[in-house]
């Protein structure tokens, strides 16, 4: 079994998905993938991190008042199930709770 | 008569001239992508009647005198653009009920141009591939060989354009997803600078690298595209406000003098294949006879692009699509028993493996304990690689390399080995961290295939890449060579 074979499992309940089919495949490329993220073995001591390529960039700003019109029904008119305005979900709270 | 592998050019003079109609031209494209999609699967959807519909309305702007310089050209956008109306998937079954009540930026600037929507292309799932090969919708074909992928992630728009289904498309472009598929089809793709064309509409994928931009048969048209794409918007806060810019404008300049840099250790990179290698030293020498001068230069930090790369694009990709958890849109698991189950299930029947392989990398990366060890470091190296490339252009005014290290490989076993998949993006990659624009011209073919050479330009200098392409294309014929449409099953030429 692939050391990293409980790690898949945390990081798919992290993420909200179920591992992939193969599990001793997906742990073995994730090893691999580890493998590759540390060969960035460099001293970064002094060095600035950045996180968005035009650092010179300007946020725009706009006048603080509401230019967006009305529109759920059109939003809520591709949801999976809609009723009363309000997006529908199974029961948070169930019987036998 | 067949208009398929018509310039832009010519098709713009065939309808001002009344030669043709819109309808005519949209119909042609329509029967041809008919005959055709079967086997190459670059479409997802095909948009007849919305085509017809707006072709009859460029005919009648063209009639009335009032028609821009595209109205009534046929366009195919990559199906991560919102378009209103339409269906659009990123190629996920997470987004296959997905019928947007918007238009992206760039969807609305090419209708207000008077193009005319063919379909919406194939394309690997939310751009994470570079081979086309994890759609939900199927694997693409490369017109050039059909057995052989169209690389990726714009890989259905590069092969609607080599088959002669459209000619012109937009692709987007995180990690080379415009060039490299450019270049494996035999065309010409252009991943502008970041921030050069809004990302309003577009379906996200890492917000700090992706980019949007025109793929065409040559530089020209991409140029007239780009016109179109580049218009200001007030949706997309990184949309970088500038001056508008006549993309077109300095195609017919020389390019005598100008420092082409060249990083020697690229062209002996140990996965780069010998004939390509061969192929683009031709064109690279072509280069030198048009004036051009080359310049050895360094990029040292380039070899880390990888790595940095499937660090910060990941964890990008895994905040971005945390938003798909089966409840106000998108796919919705039926199987699930609570609330848990359901973000669970619906995630898990709606992505693929090769998107929740990415998620699951993003979210490791991010978590508490890893983030400074592996985040952190790759933006640190972001920065090495961003100040490797300002020194580089301090000394020259474009840098050629490869767009890709090999030709179009296989379709079977593409997507077998993902962290070797990964690897073959070494040369556009470190592009996009840096945010500077590229393009890929056709520069010739190996194993029987199509190379690409790949130019990068520093920040917002699209119109010196498109220069150079043209003056190259002036002098070469390979963006004029087109795949030999009999031989694909289901159809002739």
């Amino acid at each position: 079994m692939s050391k990293h074979h409980d790690t898949i499992l945390k990081v798919a309940k992290l993420a909200k998905l179920h591992p992939l089919e193969n599990q001793e495949k997906q742990a073995n490329d994730f090893d691999r993938l580890l493998q590759l993220f540390d060969t960035l073995s460099l001293d970064d001591a002094n060095i600035s991190a950045s996180c968005h390529a035009i650092e010179s960039m300007v946020q725009p700003t706009r006048e603080d008042v509401v230019t967006e019109t009305d529109q759920h029904q059109a939003f809520q008119s591709i949801a999976p199930k809609v009723s009363a305005d309000v997006y529908l979900v199974p029961s948070v709270i169930t019987p036998e709770d | 008569m067949t208009y398929h592998f018509e310039s832009l050019s010519r098709l713009k003079q065939l309808l001002q001239e009344k030669h043709i109609s819109s309808v005519e031209l949209t119909q042609h494209y329509l029967d041809h992508i008919q005959t055709y999609n079967p086997k190459i699967n670059a479409m997802i959807t095909i948009c007849k009647d919305l085509a017809l519909e707006q072709a009859k309305q460029a005919d009648q702007a063209i009639a009335k005198g009032i028609a821009g310089p595209l109205t009534g050209i046929p366009i195919i956008h990559k199906d991560l653009f919102c378009t209103h109306g339409v269906k659009t998937s990123s190629a996920s079954r997470m987004l296959d009920n997905f019928v947007p009540p918007y238009n992206a930026h760039i969807v609305d600037a090419c209708q207000e141009a008077g193009l005319v929507l063919l379909g919406k292309a194939n394309m690997d799932e939310f751009a994470m591939g570079s081979a086309n090969s994890t759609s939900f919708y199927g694997a693409c074909a490369n017109p050039w060989d059909i057995n052989k992928h169209p690389g990726g992630s714009s890989g259905g728009s590069a092969a609607a354009i080599a088959a002669g289904f459209t000619p012109l498309a937009t692709g987007s472009d995180t990690g080379g997803s415009i060039r490299q598929p450019a270049a494996m089809c035999g065309i010409t793709g252009l991943k502008p600078t970041y921030g050069a064309i809004s990302r309003f509409g577009m379906i996200a994928f890492a917000s700090s690298l992706d980019q949007a931009g025109p793929m065409a048969r040559n530089a020209e048209d991409c140029a007239l595209l780009m016109n179109v794409l580049a218009k200001p918007c007030k949706k997309d806060s990184t949309f970088v406000r500038r001056e508008s810019e006549d993309y077109s404008r300095d195609l017919s300049q020389s390019i005598k003098g100008l420092k082409l840099g060249i990083v020697r250790e690229s062209f002996d990179h140990e996965g780069l294949d010998s004939k390509v290698k061969a192929t683009l030293e031709k064109s690279i020498n072509t280069l030198v006879d048009l004036g051009a001068e080359l310049v050895d230069i360094k990029l040292p930090h380039q070899h880390h692009s990888v790595a940095c790369y499937y660090i910060i694009a990941p964890a990008e990709a895994s905040s971005n699509l945390a938003r798909f958890d089966g409840v106000r849109y998108g796919h919705q698991s039926t199987e699930a028993k609570d609330l848990h189950s359901l973000y669970v299930d619906s995630r898990s029947e709606g992505f693929g493996d090769e998107v929740k392989r990415r998620i699951m990398a993003g979210t490791y990366v991010l978590s508490s304990g890893f983030y400074d060890a592996y985040y952190t470091k790759a933006q640190k190296v972001r920065h090495l690689i961003m100040n490797d490339y300002q020194q580089a252009f301090s000394e020259v005014d474009l840098i050629v390399s490869p767009t890709s290290p090999t030709v179009a490989e296989s379709v079977e076993g593409a997507n077998d080995d993902p962290i070797k998949a990964y690897l073959a993006d070494i040369f556009t990659i470190s592009t996009n961290m840096a945010g500077l624009p590229g393009i890929s011209v056709p520069a010739g073919f190996a194993h029987g295939l199509p190379v690409g050479l790949q130019i990068t330009a520093p920040h917002f200098k699209e119109s010196r890449l498109l220069q150079v392409a043209h003056q190259f294309q002036q002098a070469s014929n390979w963006h004029l060579k087109t795949p030999d449409l009999a031989l694909i099953q289901g159809g002739d030429n």
